[in-house]
């Protein structure tokens, strides 16, 4: 005879297949953290402005001495091969420029990602543009060819509608084109695909570099969240990215070791790699890679925070000689 | 870990663990998406949690139970006929297709906290406690659902499984 638990459970497995494809939905959530991202940043953006317009910008550290100030010894600066160079350098909103749109449409970039609206109807979205760094291939898609490289065409899916197309640009770098409302044949998710051109967008942001690791640009995620991503990167998703986020938290931070960045405390300390459930926490000892991370208090709970990619090649006093460079605004609520 | 790392990795799960709630493949889709959008702008928060698979999962839960989603899904039938669903039966099982298909709609019609509970014990394989902690309840309230539920159901269980969170007798 069957138990309970036995025909529950089987009862739950025979209905399983019930499940939405994940491909389908994973390409949803995507679109629907841009548009979300878009609507903060949007908020933000006029809070920052509204902001900045009466603060004082204060510049917390500079200069070349802040690496002296340093309250326990700078451990060995010349074995870092990255050096530092002066900034400021304008801040990637995303690098990539569409080189063809289709007749009464134009490109509105936002972090990490472009929409391309019609004109008439700014706020009917005809196509989105992504970058990952990796792609999971979608159930009822085929191959198709984007500009001699292989690519992936997703027909209408019968919920929403769209379409997409995927495709390698470069080793490590997906890009995708999204269609919404019937817009997105595949010879024209194809065009556009293939006309992208590497030239980025650029925006302002609230976060100023007097210096950046070399061969680094900022890329901006919000007013108050800047990614420092190589060139050819991707960004936000890249494990080489540097991530400096000035915001409100809670509790008490100052963990680590007690540094002085520009006169101000700060406290610096190293994350392992270990457990990636729990990056934050400190290495094992012996362990030969990890990160830095510096929290920087500034007022009322609100820290910057630098982070610096996994075994940088920035010594430790780059990394104070960095986050001396950056300014914040004053008097402003980053949120959390 | 990031969030699109977490995505790809616990997507088809979440998916999976949500029509297990809910019976219905457009109301699963619909809380994945929303609650996995949310966990998005708030990702820098989740991860530090010692489990951020359990976190997503209590807000799937959550949105799950909520009044507010439980108002939407009064409104919209469960289509447990799996023929229209799209998808294959196997019906290689010790339970036939006919029974499975009953009890399907039975689980329907508990209230979301049992069903809940049933789906984290018998599908999920949690732990009792492990199923409050999703719930945010006591272990002894999961006792209390599971046994009303399946007097709902009016399947029999011996005490031990009800007790050790559906290790089978």
């Amino acid at each position: 005879m069957t138990g309970a638990p036995e025909m529950l459970t089987d009862t739950f497995r025979q209905h399983e297949h019930l499940a939405p494809d994940a491909g389908d939905v994973l390409v949803q959530i995507r679109v629907g953290t841009v548009r979300a991202t878009r609507r903060r940043l949007a908020l933000r953006t006029a809070a920052a402005v509204a902001a900045i317009v009466v603060a004082v910008p204060i510049a917390y550290v500079w200069a070349d001495r802040h690496a002296q100030l340093s309250v326990v010894p700078a451990d060995a600066p010349t074995r870092s091969r990255t050096t530092l160079i002066p900034g400021p350098l304008p801040a990637v909103l995303f690098p990539l420029t569409p080189g063809w749109l289709p007749p009464g449409l134009h490109s509105n970039p936002t972090a990490g990602a472009l929409w391309i609206i019609e004109t008439s109807k700014p706020d009917e979205p005809a196509f989105h543009v992504s970058i990952a760094p990796r792609h999971v291939k979608r159930a009822g898609s085929r191959q198709v060819p984007v500009g001699g490289k292989p690519g992936e065409f997703l027909t209408a899916d019968a919920r929403s509608g769209q379409t997409s197309v995927s495709f390698e640009r470069s080793p490590g770098r997906w890009v995708t084109i999204v269609g919404f409302g019937g817009r997105g044949t595949e010879a024209t998710l194809v065009r556009i695909a293939t006309n992208l051109r590497d030239e980025p967008v650029t925006s302002g942001t609230a976060l100023k570099f007097a210096l950046l690791p070399k061969g680094y640009v900022p890329m901006v995620l919000s007013p108050y969240q800047v990614v420092l991503g190589l060139s050819e990167g991707n960004g936000r998703d890249d494990p080489r990215r540097f991530r400096i986020h000035y915001r409100k938290l809670f509790g008490d931070h100052r963990k680590g070791e007690r540094v002085l960045v520009g006169g101000r405390e700060a406290w610096l300390r190293k994350a392992g790699l270990e457990d990636p459930m729990n990056p934050e926490d400190a290495p094992r000892p012996g362990a030969t890679r990890y990160r830095y991370l510096l929290e920087i208090p500034i007022e009322n709970g609100q820290y910057l925070r630098v982070e610096t990619p996994d075994n940088t090649e920035l010594s430790r006093a780059d990394v104070l000689r960095f986050a001396a460079g950056i300014t914040v605004p004053a008097g402003v609520d980053p949120g959390t | 870990m990031t969030f699109d790392e977490f995505a790809a990795a616990r997507l088809p799960a979440l998916l999976r663990y949500a029509v297990m709630l809910t019976g219905d493949r457009d109301r699963a889709q619909d809380i994945v998406q929303d609650v996995l959008i949310r966990a998005h702008s708030r990702w820098w928060r989740i991860r530090r949690a010692d489990r951020p698979d359990l976190y997503v999962k209590r807000m799937v839960t959550n949105e799950f139970i909520s009044a507010r989603r439980r108002r939407a899904l009064r409104t919209v039938p469960l289509d447990a006929d799996p023929g229209s669903a799209g998808g294959p039966v196997h019906p290689d099982h010790a339970v036939t297709g006919t029974d499975t298909d009953d009890l399907w709609r039975r689980l329907a019609e508990l209230p979301r906290q049992q069903r809940a509970v049933l789906v984290l014990r018998y599908y999920e394989g949690l732990p009792d406690a492990e199923i409050a902690d999703v719930l945010g309840c006591a272990s002894g309230t999961v006792r209390g659902y599971a046994s009303r539920a399946l007097a709902t159901l009016r399947l029999e269980l011996t005490e031990s499984s009800v007790a050790t969170g559906g290790d089978k007798p």
